[in-house]
């Protein structure tokens, strides 16, 4: 007698996996990082030494979260390179050689680690160069990061806006909002998920207060709306995502249940 | 040597014969090859042609047409020297002799019919969209048989004609003598495909349990809704490909009717009605005439955009196109390009022996295929644009686009025969219906009339109204004969159809019909008192019309039974000769919907009481998306009133009849385009390319931050342009008057809402220069951009006379969002929007100050108070009923950046307290409901704003009230019973009980909210235009409550372990469901949703499932447990509590039963036991029920069970079988028996 077994299984964790996940790992494993464009706008045909140096180019964004389109276009010029995200011109380069670096530069590949070895997310501070003004948020930013329960598992990193190693990365974190570039003031921007940057601390807004609000926002239950809109901005990163370790938080809030609520 | 010469002649005469070869099917066989052993002449010459109107596809839209394309042409087929043809127009198909266009007979069937036919044996089969298959004798087009593959006699308007619920559109497919089809094209109205005995009209299987199933759609996504049937069926080695209308086909197996699968998600953005196939492989539409190649074993695809819709020549495919393309398939599913021609074949190709003859724009091309290598042999050109060829008996069949038959033969003809239809001109003179005309005011919707005496009548219907009329008799000649007469004079019956009237009447759709003329008083059956209210049920309410003709004593009658009968909105006139009654009004119970979000208090909930769950189609079709604005720009939802909806297009707005779809009026404007540019579309919008299935209107905020540009009230429409409002006349559309509030500095006109006698315009949007950086000019994102979210200044006037009553300014901006009226008072949120707060906030920048919610004195503008603290939101709502008033916020996908559901603040409005001011997540912008909020899956006491709690109706424990969404853009609607939104497919919560969320699968619900239920039924307008996704339908559709409807949900329950006190195992049926007795019936196995980790066991032996759609159960109360099954169940055991003391506690225990297959008495016996006591012996289904599909069942109290229930079935003859356990625990004293 062939007798089957069949029991009401436990398939609802599964399902509602997504839904107590919290904001930080969700986005880490569920949540691709949007699509860059870089255009070579161009007028005439491209000759065999811009096809090398445009091939040269793409190799160099092969794995990164962008992709390489031409565009001939009558009324320009020059050619030049232009990068795009979420249809914005981020950036316009003259010559190859501006494209150096474009997806990968020391820092992004540490805080790429860091974020794929389990952190919540990492605290990337952007200095202007002014000392008063810098210290006075990296004062606020090591305070919270030390009184959050959450700030073992919270890296922090300093980027001067005029760093050439990291150039590339600098202007993509000042293109976050459309008028950053204009602002002299230090800005402290949530890096969580793969490379997402949330919108700035900025200036004075960088206080304990509001970091721990940006905490808040990296621990919360992922809800359905926030997987549907998620804020933040992809930066352009060339690297794997796949299998991250186990978000450190969750042991945090095992331990600490009330910190989970 | 005579003999010989004829035996030589017979011989010849035998080759000759041979030659021929039917078409006896769409594409010429089962596998739709569009090849034949058949080899025409080298030379063909033109014969003869006949000419009928062009035909007018069924479906409304660019690439609904383009997806389904089975009745855009004529689809002839071939069989003994007759070519047969279906008329989407004239609900007939006609045979006509091959060799001279002679029509030889014609037939007409209930309803239109819009699949190509198929001929075998002699006998010719169709189907229609009034739900049967055909079966006619090819000689003479006399009926041999017809089978109802609907499973009722019931009626909507579909695609604009009175048709079966059920359309029958499977494209019959026939092999081995066996005929393959399929009614019903919404899975959501279950769906029935059949194989038929070609010869008897026996059912040899029938597969009705698959329109329900829980599987991904578009977006991978969960829901209820399977294949709708909708297109030429196919052949592919064993499996049936089940055209899915929009989507790839589903396979069957063909011998059981078992679904094998249906890959509906993982497809993409492809599929269509067109398949061809090999016993490998299958060819399905993609966009054109492209298409993909997939594996017939497994549905996976194998090539994408392979080529142009093929010829299948067993492994020898050849691709239609601008250029043809020769290949070969191999075994491993490779292809290889053989040669190439040049020849252009984009609108068709064939093969007929070793030819292929090509169609385009330019005529026909014949090419030799000889050594593998392709020889134009010659060239036809046409005036036409050739779109379709047939080659058969001898004859080139070519149709053209504008509907002319062309037959090319092998010999030269001296006069080319050119036959032609009568063009349609109908004239006649009638008092009767002059009068009635004159009387009724009623020139244009669907009629009805009852007797067909008065011929002049109805030819002056016809001719003097725009009216599409139903016709009903009781004798069929006459019903023949007036079909042929207006036939023959060119009238379609789209215009006037005729109808059996015992037949068809009682199961007519309600509300639909604007005039109803009943000549004949008898057809009332003497005033009977189901026939009258069922017929005026029928009548579309706002003043549609019955019209009796009576005199003397039967007139005093009738008059006496309406008086009884007091109908709600009835209202008698009489005259001589007739009666008129008036469905006057509203329906009783219903309610309208204005303003984006309901009415001006922003409650987004309609007061409607009449529709509630289960629900059915009432039409669907017969208007176009093209004029509803692009999706994802999300524009304005529609507004419902006085039976008419109003919806907004790039540049237009129209109104179309609640009751039936018809377009009532469009408006078109000069320059609204311009207007929401940017707002509610912008330039990914691509109208030029209907069939891109790249992105195509990226997701903007729209209506969601800016709010609606729109209002229809009961005398206008009032619409925004620029900086006017203009007042459309709510009747016809036409402009009554423009205002122009503003002043000089007046640009553009921002907010818009009406209440009582007042219009509230906004002067300007606010553009928060506060934000702004001097020098500094950058393009804003979608999301950030906040600049059309406010007005400036708020005016008020007279809505009638634009007179202006006062105005005021804003420190910031009225937020639209954020200024509703209720109870005299106008309340308003002048601030920054949320996303701005929170940007100055991250800069350490204080908000600047003037933040502040207003209570204004609507008449006179007086300031009643002015509030400055709290003030946070960014939406206000008002409870007309509470006097409460709530700020919130507006979060929901596709809104601005920084609309976060944090906190809510309701007052008390009488003093200006508050009442609560509470932390609340939410995600929806917050619904009022009664003393209820509702939010994208959960719920708040507005009284309190504590979370909403509900009974768990099978521990009786008190759990906190939520519901699961799955995806989809827009937002949750309420009305008094349910709660819709998109999930996956259109999705629904039943608030009147405990379980869960369900679908109305088949269609999809738009990405702008359209669900909104107003004026007795559920809205949904197409609001789903620039969509590519292969959703089973994308049409418009109105829905309305049909308790005998079935739906499913999934209750999405997980269970506490506390003792079971209710509950339902419903066996093998695809989702949750609760009864009326308020029993919530889990589906087990587990399918749909989330499992309920109640723990269950189950041996077996032979085990099958069976399922049944549950209008095919015959039952009290709840055909929709019995209709599935599962057979081979030796024993069952239920877990009823896991809590480490379990008490013994007696049950009722109540199993249902039914006999689905056609068995008799004694074939299948069993016995029941439960917990070990034998309670059935020897239960014999068939012999207590008499018949098949009834519903049996057993009811025992007193079971005692503690911490598990166990049932046994032990079979004496067949198979056991069970669809039901329902289990109640009974107000008993229970006994401790365990404790852990």
């Amino acid at each position: 007698m062939k007798r089957d077994y069949y029991r009401i299984i436990v398939l609802a964790g599964l399902v509602s996996l997504a839904c107590t996940t919290r904001v930080s790992e969700w986005v880490l494993l569920n949540a691709p990082a949007n699509q860059y464009s870089l255009i070579y706008f161009h007028q005439n045909p491209i000759d065999e030494t811009v096809r090398k140096q445009n091939q040269k180019v793409v190799d160099g964004i092969e794995m990164a979260n962008i992709q390489f389109i031409r565009v001939v276009r009558s009324e320009i010029p020059e050619p030049f390179y232009g990068l795009y995200y979420g249809g914005r011109l981020f950036s316009k380069y003259k010559i190859a050689d501006e494209l150096k670096g474009l997806c990968s530069s020391p820092l992004r590949e540490v805080i790429a680690a860091e974020l794929m070895a389990g952190k919540l997310c990492v605290m990337l501070y952007l200095k202007t160069g002014i000392k008063e003004k810098d210290e006075m948020g990296l004062n606020a930013l090591r305070c919270a990061i030390e009184s959050s329960p959450f700030g073992k598992i919270i890296t922090m990193h300093e980027l001067s806006r005029n760093s050439k190693d990291e150039y590339h990365l600098a202007s993509q974190l000042l293109n976050v909002e459309d008028d950053l570039n204009d602002i002299q003031e230090p800005m402290l921007f949530g890096i969580f998920g793969r490379f997402k940057a949330l919108e700035p601390l900025l200036g004075k807004g960088i206080t304990e207060e509001n970091i721990h609000l940006m905490i808040d926002y990296f621990t919360a239950e992922c809800s359905c709306l926030i997987k549907d809109a998620l804020p933040g901005t992809d930066i352009l990163f060339s690297g794997k995502w796949d299998n991250p370790q186990t978000a450190l938080l969750n042991k945090i809030i095992d331990d600490n249940p009330s910190l989970g609520y | 040597m005579r003999l010989s010469l004829t035996l030589i002649l017979c011989l010849f005469s035998f080759l000759a014969e041979a030659q021929f070869h039917d078409w006896p099917m769409w594409r010429s066989d089962f596998g739709r090859s569009a090849s034949t052993q058949e080899q025409l002449a080298d030379e063909l010459y033109l014969q003869w042609t006949v000419k009928y109107p062009a035909r007018v596809p069924v479906w409304d839209d660019p690439l609904n047409q383009n997806l389904m394309q089975f009745d855009r042409l004529f689809e002839p087929i071939v069989s003994d020297n007759k070519i047969f043809l279906g008329f989407n127009d004239q609900d007939k198909v006609i045979a006509l002799d091959i060799n001279s266009g002679r029509e030889l007979w014609h037939y007409y069937a209930d309803g239109p019919v819009r699949l190509p036919l198929a001929a075998n044996k002699g006998k010719i089969y169709f189907t229609s969209d009034d739900g049967i298959c055909y079966c006619l004798n090819a000689d003479d087009g006399s009926l041999i048989w017809k089978l109802s593959l609907a499973p009722a006699g019931n009626k909507l308007l579909g695609n604009k004609r009175l048709i079966s619920m059920w359309p029958a559109r499977g494209g019959i497919v026939i092999k081995d003598d066996i005929i393959y089809t399929a009614a019903s094209i919404f899975p959501m109205m279950g769906t029935f495909i059949y194989a038929i005995n070609a010869e008897t009209g026996e059912i040899v299987w029938k597969n009705e349990g698959t329109g329900s199933n829980y599987i991904l759609q578009p977006h991978k996504s969960p829901a209820f809704a399977d294949v709708a049937p909708q297109g030429t069926f196919v052949i592919s080695g064993e499996k049936l490909l089940v055209a899915g209308g929009r989507s790839v086909p589903a396979a069957f197996d063909l011998k059981t009717g078992e679904e094998l699968y249906y890959r509906l998600a993982e497809s993409g953005k492809t599929g269509g009605a067109f398949t061809c196939a090999n016993e490998q492989v299958f060819f399905n539409h993609h966009r054109e005439n492209m298409c993909y190649m997939y594996d017939s074993k497994n549905g996976e695809t194998l090539i994408k955009e392979v080529g142009g819709y093929p010829v299948v020549d067993d492994k020898h495919i050849y691709f239609s196109g601008e250029k043809i393309v020769a290949a070969e398939l191999d075994d491993e599913n490779e292809i290889e390009t053989m040669w190439e021609s040049e020849v252009s074949a984009v609108n068709d190709l064939i093969k007929a022996g070793n030819c292929l003859y090509a169609a385009d724009s330019k005529g026909i091309t014949a090419i030799k295929i000889t050594d593998n290598a392709p020889r134009v042999l010659w060239t036809h050109e046409s005036r036409q644009s050739i779109e379709r060829l047939v080659a058969s008996n001898g004859k080139l069949i070519a149709v053209s686009e504008d509907g002319e038959i062309m037959v090319f033969g092998d010999s030269p003809v001296s006069s080319v025969s050119y036959l032609k239809q009568p063009e349609s001109n109908i004239k006649g003179r009638s008092f009767s219906a002059r009068r009635i005309i004159r009387k009724t005011g009623i020139k244009s919707g669907y009629a009805v009339v009852i007797g067909t005496e008065d011929i002049r009548q109805l030819k002056k219907l016809v001719s003097r109204t725009s009216l599409s009329i139903i016709a009903f008799d009781r004798d069929p000649d006459r019903i023949e004969y007036l079909r042929e007469y207006f036939d023959r004079r060119g009238i379609n019956a789209e215009r006037i159809s005729f109808q059996d009237f015992d037949q068809t009447l009682s199961s007519l759709p309600k509300y639909f019909s604007s005039l109803a003329i009943i000549n004949d008083p008898s057809y009332l059956s003497g005033n009977d008192v189901g026939l009258l209210s069922g017929f005026y049920e029928s009548i579309r309410p706002y003043d549609g019309k019955i019209w009796v003709k009576t005199r003397g004593k039967a007139k005093k009658e009738l008059r006496n039974a309406m008086a009884d009968l007091d109908l709600y909105g009835a209202r008698l006139r009489s005259g001589l000769g007739y009666i008129m009654i008036s469905r006057t009004g509203a329906l009783e119970g219903a309610a309208d919907w204005t303003h984006n979000y309901g009415d001006i208090s922003n409650t987004i909930k309609s007061d409607d009481k009449i529709v509630k769950a289960p629900l059915g189609i009432l039409w669907f079709g017969g208007n176009s998306n093209m004029d509803v604005l692009p999706r994802h720009g999300h524009g304005p939802s529609e507004q419902v009133i006085d039976g008419r909806l109003i919806i907004q297009g790039v540049n237009s707005v129209s109104a179309r009849d609640v009751y039936t779809g018809r377009l009532i009026w469009k408006k078109e404007f000069e320059n609204l385009d311009e207007d929401t540019w940017m707002i509610y579309y912008d330039e990914t919008y691509d109208e030029e390319n209907p069939l891109d299935t790249k992105y195509n209107q990226i997701h903007m905020p729209g209506a969601n931050a800016r709010g609606t540009n729109f209002i229809a009230t009961r005398d206008y429409v009032y619409v925004i342009e620029g900086i006017n409002c203009h007042l459309l006349d709510i009747e016809t559309g036409k402009l009554h008057k423009s205002i122009s509030p503003g002043d000089k500095y007046t640009e553009r006109l921002g907010y818009i809402g009406v209440y009582e006698d007042l219009l509230i315009l906004g002067n300007n949007f606010s553009d928060y220069p506060e934000m702004s950086r001097e020098g500094v000019s950058k393009k804003k994102l979608k999301f950030l951009d906040f600049d059309f979210t406010a007005s400036k200044e708020l005016i008020i006037l007279n809505r009638f006379s634009g007179r202006e009553k006062w105005r005021i300014s804003a420190n910031h901006g009225f937020i639209h969002n954020a200024v509703i009226a209720g109870d005299g008072i106008l309340y308003c949120l002048d601030k920054l929007p949320q996303g701005l707060e929170t940007k100055l906030k991250r800069r350490g920048e204080e908000p600047p100050s003037g933040s502040r919610m207003l209570y204004l004195d609507v008449k006179s503008g007086k300031v009643l108070s002015e509030d400055t603290t709290n003030i946070f939101g960014s939406w206000l709502g008002y409870s007309t009923e509470h006097k409460l008033l709530l700020q919130a916020n507006r979060p929901s996908r596709d809104m601005l950046s920084g609309e976060s559901g944090e906190r809510m603040i309701v007052y008390k409005t009488q003093t200006q307290e508050i009442l609560w001011d509470k932390p609340v997540d939410y995600a929806n912008p917050p619904i009022i409901s009664g003393d209820k909020i509702y939010t994208n899956g959960e719920g708040f006491s507005l009284l309190t704003g504590d979370p909403l709690y509900e009974k768990d109706l099978i521990t009786g424990e008190e759990i906190k009230w939520k519901f699961k969404r799955e995806y989809g853009c827009g937002y949750v609607v309420a009305s008094e019973h349910l709660l819709t939104f998109r999930s996956a497919a259109a999705g629904f919560v039943n608030l009147d009980v405990f379980e869960g969320t369900g679908n109305f699968g088949g269609f999809k619900a738009g990405c702008s909210a359209n669900l909104i239920v107003a004026n007795g039924v559920l809205n949904s307008p197409d609001y789903t235009r620039t969509c590519q996704c292969p959703y089973q339908n994308q049409t418009s559709l109105a829905l309305v409550n049909m308790p005998w409807m079935t739906y499913w949900t999934n209750s999405n329950y997980r269970w506490s372990g506390k003792r079971i006190q209710h509950l339902g195992l419903n066996l093998n049926a695809p989702g949750d469901r609760t009864s009326d007795e308020n029993v919530l019936w889990i589906e087990y196995p587990y399918v749909a949703g989330a499992a309920p980790e109640i723990p269950v066991w189950i041996d077996t032996v032979d085990y099958s499932e069976i399922r049944k759609d549950p209008i095919s159960i015959h039952s009290k109360n709840a055909p929709w447990i019995s209709a599935s099954s599962i057979e081979g169940i030796r024993s069952i055991e239920i877990t009823l509590s896991e809590e480490s003391t379990v008490w013994e506690s007696s049950y009722r225990v109540n199993l249902y039963f039914s006999e689905p297959e056609s068995r008799r008495t004694g074939e299948r016996v069993f016995d029941v036991s439960i917990q070990g006591r034998k309670i059935l012996e020897d239960l014999d289904i068939i012999s207590e029920t008499g018949k098949e599909d009834m519903e049996l069942v057993k009811s025992f109290s007193g079971i005692m069970a503690g911490r598990t229930l166990r049932i046994d079935l032990d079979p004496a003859k067949g198979n056991t079988i069970l669809s039901g356990i329902e289990l109640h625990r009974e107000n008993t004293s229970d006994v401790k028996i365990f404790a852990k």
